[in-house]
């Protein structure tokens, strides 16, 4: 499977076999672009975009996990290494007093 | 035995980790869109001790959650059974429900057992839940099972099915649900299966598609800021210009549609034990054994009903997705929802992508009804596709939701 690619004029997601984006016509530079998230992404993390998925099926519940997917779940670490939660799950956080392993600890730096 | 709902699709690894189980087609409700057209029991149910094979079996072949449907799962008689002997196998049991006899005492009993989360079916604010579900008092009976399971311990969600009777609703029905204290939240489309499909004024139209991308994706980061997750069902998409923010579990996630999978890591089974790649699909069509029959094992690694999905290429797809940009990592999104309206999968109109990039060109695509449904569970009729001006009329745009509860007959 190629990787998407993800637009820097409009955020959308690109085929890789294109040179305009399929949303906003604008050129695609042959580098994939990160999604911005603050200080310290990756800017591997959109070719690697859809590595993983939330199992999902009609009739179901959507996943209830609750700090599982908060958004301080995986936040990126080093700028140059992938986040830990990139290539394998993380566990989810035994109760909601503890902090998910790739989170930032409460006493770290931003 | 992990229960992670998360899965490194990469691995090649095929089996059925996610599997929603129809434990009988009983119902205490009618509801005008199901599928299944659920209510009486079907002729030849499994049994409990025939379930807690299964559990054995979907043991083996590493499910890692099983959602308990019906009709109403709690109806069966060994539901609680099959709940405890699910979290013995170390497998998350989950249960979607209408709610409407999910007492206090019922949900005490599931959280004992070891059911791990409810999902409550809430498909409008309460005129329209009520409409929708063919019992007055349906919708504070869905808030009332909502509560009582969160009162026994239990993790609570919603789900939603979207169509024209509630599409105006979204924003007041997510405070709703959030009032009530859910922590996830499941929408997804109406498609034209079992009752569905007698209501062609209940659909959405595929252009009503991207502006329902942007107020779910709104909804959603709203969500995220009250620590509840509003997840997209499998054919509400795709390749819009949120599908990163539509997909994704956290809130600067970059998933997006990875194909149907159907028969690669999700399961559907029937009360009577018929086994399927999902458990929207037509059963005349993608029912590829009876547990009664064979194993659970043999009909997963051997039925070419379950194999549709595994070796799908952009060869099998027609019309409009064939020659979409996104063809091979999309393969035309959900395949029960393209084969409830031209009675094959490989060409979705219901597509945000499609419906925005027909617009650009001054365009939309208008479903026609052109034969009804026969009346089976899981049943479907047939459509077309009518190519018009974006701006061309919509009468069906202002009918009452009455008029939309309607049943209608098209002879074909």
């Amino acid at each position: 499977m190629n990787a998407l690619l993800v637009c820097s004029a409009c955020g959308g997601f690109v085929p890789p076999v294109v040179s305009t984006c399929p949303h906003c016509a604008a050129g695609v530079s042959s580098a994939p672009v990160a999604r911005r998230r603050g200080a310290g992404w990756v800017a591997r993390r959109a070719a690697v975009a859809g590595f993983s998925m939330t199992l999902m099926a009609c009739y179901g519940g959507g996943p209830n996990d609750g700090i599982y997917y908060t958004d301080a779940y995986c936040e990126p670490g080093p700028a140059d290494a992938a986040p830990a939660c990139e290539t394998d799950a993380c566990p989810p956080a035994a109760d909601a007093s503890t902090v998910p392993r790739c989170a930032p600890q409460p006493d770290a730096a931003p | 035995m992990t229960t992670d709902r998360r899965l490194p699709v990469l691995q090649g690894d095929l089996h059925p980790a996610y599997v929603v189980w129809e434990l009988t087609l009983r119902c205490d409700q009618a509801c005008r869109h199901c599928g299944s057209r659920a209510g009486p029991a079907r002729p030849e149910e499994l049994t409990t001790a025939e379930a807690l094979d299964v559990v054995s079996q979907l043991a083996a072949a590493r499910t890692r959650e099983v959602v308990l449907i019906g009709g109403e799962a709690y109806l069966h008689e060994g539901f609680l059974d099959i709940v405890r002997a699910l979290r013995a196998a170390g497998i998350r049991p989950t249960l979607t429900t209408g709610g409407r006899a999910f007492t206090a005492a019922l949900a005490a009993d599931c959280a004992a057992a070891g059911l791990f989360s409810v999902s409550v079916s809430v498909d409008g604010l309460q005129a329209t839940h009520d409409a929708v579900r063919a019992v007055p008092g349906s919708f504070d009976a869905a808030l009332s099972a909502l509560h009582n399971a969160r009162a026994a311990g239990l993790r609570i969600g919603a789900n939603t099915t979207v169509n024209r009777a509630n599409l105006p609703e979204l924003e007041g029905l997510y405070d709703t649900l959030a009032a009530a204290g859910i922590t996830v939240w499941q929408v997804q489309i109406t498609t034209p299966l079992g009752r569905a499909a007698d209501r062609p004024e209940l659909l959405l139209q595929p252009w009503d598609l991207p502006g329902l991308e942007d107020r779910v994706t709104a909804l959603k980061a709203q969500a995220f800021r009250a620590g509840i997750l509003i997840m997209p069902g499998n054919n509400l998409g795709y390749f819009g210009r949120g599908e990163a923010r539509l997909r994704s579990p956290s809130a600067q996630g970059a998933d997006h549609w990875l194909g149907c999978q159907a028969g690669r890591y999700v399961m559907g089974i029937e009360s009577d034990g018929g086994v399927k790649g999902c458990p929207s699909l037509q059963s005349d069509a993608y029912i590829g054994g009876h547990l009664r029959d064979r194993p659970l094992a043999e009909i997963w690694n051997e039925s070419p009903r379950l194999a549709f999905a595994r070796a799908r290429t952009v060869e099998d797809l027609w019309g409009f997705c064939a020659t979409c940009p996104f063809a091979a990592v999309c393969l035309a999104g959900c395949s029960f929802t393209a084969h409830a309206l031209f009675g094959r999968p490989g060409n979705n109109p219901y597509c945000v992508f499609r419906a925005e990039a027909l617009r650009q060109a001054g365009q939309r695509e208008r479903l026609v009804p052109v034969s009804s449904a026969p009346g089976r569970p899981f049943d479907h009729g047939l459509f077309e596709i009518a190519l018009e001006p974006y701006d061309a009329p919509d009468p069906g745009r202002d009918l009452s939701v009455a008029d939309r509860m309607r049943p209608r007959r098209v002879s074909g």
